[in-house]
């Protein structure tokens, strides 16, 4: 018998499990991230078709936070590398969502772009390496800086200002060479990433710079690399879903959303989900036009009939993937389903905790209790923090069928209201598995009064 | 705007000063038209001395270096200059060229070659050496594909290989009516039309 042979028969052991069980990375992400298990679904179906036909198609991709958008772009992008070269721009790993808005985001698409290009195909030619330079200069152009008066004089001295111009003098001609080579370039555009995403320029700051010209440096570094590269690019943006401020929001997808939207090559982005709900959410379908959700994974009853269940397949085979079938029981795996409440990431965390409980408890194997804690705390954390007003907010969502969800878009954006579209239309909205224990609590309570 | 590369190299040759802009979408059409303009420009002007300049690895200073260079020349009036693969630095080039306008007099004539997606970035930087270029301009798809003797010679012999028949046994089944049957047989009743015209016109 193969050593091989040996080690598939051995017993998965639960520190095993919970070191490959990580719903940190997208599925698919390589060796620290778990396999990707296949899913159908009708919006990626859509967004594959779409950049697949038009190689300057621009699509956004929205849903609840961990119902796996990440994982299946991810996967588009593996799967067009042949027709396209794609660059994936993380935002949330370079800048930190809670600082996007459409001047860091160009800045982050500039660093991505510059990256893939040197990765894939060597160095960029000196000569558009001087040109997106020269962008930079246009940054600050001398007929925007501020007047002299005393609010300019504050401003100027200001220090992270101060230091900003004076790195860009240094850079366009001072005493330190100005970059020459695309590395160079690529090690100053992320300086600028860390800059922005430590908050190091304040927004009044911002203000000042001439973001079209960080515009111009993305549409001439795409159009150079599409050729460079023999084929059109795709651009794939993640982490713009977890834009939580509604001001930044409305930059980045309505108000400036033309800086990207008319970029030379195909966009596949992230849009947070509470947007299309909005009071401006309508507007998104006039301005973007193709926004694609990606809806919960079903949710297999409990108690179910069998392991060959339509809607428990998914679920068994992401702990397949991580030899983990030894270890979660069939029925197990069906609570952990109801548990994650279709979102793979919940199913993947609820999965870890019973095994960090088993592990704490020195057993080998995950028992029915396991899940009961889990279960208890997932409702012990949200007790906490919902109040009578989103009770309120959740009921009558619910009892309306899906009327008043902008009352509730904070907890649609926090996974507290889960919007399923494959659900017939009255059930549309329902609760997190982890909250209905709430709810009924709120109304027993109320109808008490 | 010119269909052929003859008329466009007569056009080139005639005027003063002449600077003329050919546009291109595929990369095989570029080098199409570049291996091709120099012999078209010498057919028109024997003496034309043709210098080719592409700039893709070229920075701002060099590439004035080199443009200067040329300028300086003795000769410089004899010289037709084919600068090209200008798009990694289009608006720098568009600015230089229209910096030395004046000095870019000097040669016999000069083609800028600028790919359609960056032609823009190209023209926004050289107002004024628009206005001399005005109507001088193609498209490297249609100029760059001339048709000589030998390619069609050479396209002739290979489909006499793919289909194992000899032109002249083509010709005398279109004759006598009998039928070719193969799909693109018109193609080579095209081609050796056309290699007919070429050899009356070369007065074989």
């Amino acid at each position: 018998m193969s050593q091989k042979t040996k080690a598939a028969k051995t017993p998965t052991s639960l520190a095993e499990v919970i070191r490959r069980l990580n719903p940190n990375v997208p599925a698919g992400f390589g060796p620290v991230g778990m396999p990707r298990t296949p899913r159908d679904s009708n919006a990626m179906r859509q967004v594959r078709t779409h950049v697949t036909a038009d190689p300057f198609a621009k699509v956004l991709l929205t849903g609840h936070i961990g119902v796996g958008k990440s994982t299946e772009l991810l996967n588009l992008s593996h799967e067009m590398k042949d027709d396209r070269f794609v660059i994936w721009c993380s935002i949330a790993k370079t800048l930190g969502a809670h600082n996007a808005d459409t001047f860091s985001l160009l800045v982050a698409i500039l660093e991505a772009s510059i990256r893939a290009w040197i990765e894939e195909l060597g160095d960029l030619p000196p000569g558009l390496v001087e040109e997106l330079v020269d962008h930079i200069r246009d940054l600050f152009p001398a007929n925007k800086r501020p007047r002299k008066s005393a609010t300019a004089g504050r401003l100027l001295f200001e220090p992270a200002m101060t230091m900003s111009m004076q790195r860009l003098e240094r850079i366009l001609g001072g005493s330190t060479p100005k970059p020459i080579t695309g590395q160079e370039l690529s090690r100053l555009y992320s300086e600028m990433l860390q800059r922005l995403a430590l908050r190091h320029v304040a927004e009044d700051q911002l203000a000042v710079f001439d973001v079209s010209s960080f515009a111009l440096s993305c549409e001439v570094l795409l159009k150079e690399l599409a050729s460079s590269a023999g084929k059109p690019v795709l651009l794939v943006i993640d982490d713009l879903d977890k834009i939580r401020n509604t001001g930044a929001q409305e930059d980045v997808f309505l108000d400036r959303a033309m800086a990207w939207m008319r970029l030379p090559c195909a966009v596949a982005a992230t849009l947070p989900f509470e947007a299309l709900f909005s009071p401006r959410g309508r507007e998104l379908d006039h301005v973007w036009g193709d926004v694609h959700i990606l809806d919960p994974l079903p949710i297999p009853e409990l108690p179910g009939r069998s392991v060959d269940d339509q809607e428990l397949k998914f679920y068994l085979a992401v702990l397949r993937s991580v030899n983990a079938q030894d270890v979660f029981s069939g029925v197990q795996c069906r609570k952990l389903a109801h548990l994650g409440s279709g979102l793979p990431r919940a199913f993947v965390n609820t999965a870890a905790a019973c095994v960090r409980y088993a592990i704490d408890a020195g057993e080998e194997h995950i028992r029915d209790y396991h899940l009961d804690l889990v279960q208890q705390d997932l409702v012990a954390r949200t007790r906490g923090r919902l109040n009578d007003s989103d009770y309120e907010a959740l009921v009558a969502v619910l009892d309306t069928k899906g009327s008043n969800v902008p009352k509730a878009i904070q907890l649609l954006r926090d996974d507290v209201l889960i919007r399923d579209g494959n659900a017939p239309s009255d059930k549309q909205f329902r609760l997190a598995s982890w909250v209905e224990p709430l709810v009924r609590e709120y109304r027993s309570r109320t109808a008490q009064k | 705007m010119f269909m052929d590369l003859e008329t466009f190299a007569r056009g080139v040759l005639e005027r003063s000063p002449s600077v003329a802009l050919v546009t291109w979408k595929r990369i095989s059409a570029l080098r199409s038209f570049i291996d091709h303009v120099g012999h078209a420009l010498r057919q028109s002007r024997s003496d034309t001395l043709v210098f080719k300049l592409p700039v893709a690895q070229l920075d701002r200073r060099t590439f004035s270096e080199k443009l200067l260079e040329l300028v300086s020349r003795r000769d410089a009036g004899r010289i037709c200059l084919l600068i090209y693969e200008i798009e990694p630095l289009a608006g720098t080039v568009g600015r230089i060229l229209n910096g030395y306008r004046e000095r870019l007099a000097s040669f016999r004539g000069m083609v800028v070659a600028v790919r359609a997606n960056r032609q823009r970035d190209f023209f926004l930087e050289c107002p004024d050496l628009l206005d001399w270029i005005g109507t001088m301009t193609g498209r490297a798809e249609d100029l760059g594909t001339p048709l000589t003797l030998r390619r069609v010679t050479e396209a002739i012999r290979r489909f006499e290989e793919s289909h194992g028949i000899s032109s002249a046994e083509f010709v005398n089944r279109h004759k006598t009516r009998d039928r070719n049957d193969f799909s693109d047989a018109w193609q080579l009743e095209e081609l050796i039309a056309i290699k007919s015209e070429l050899e009356k016109a070369r007065g074989t």
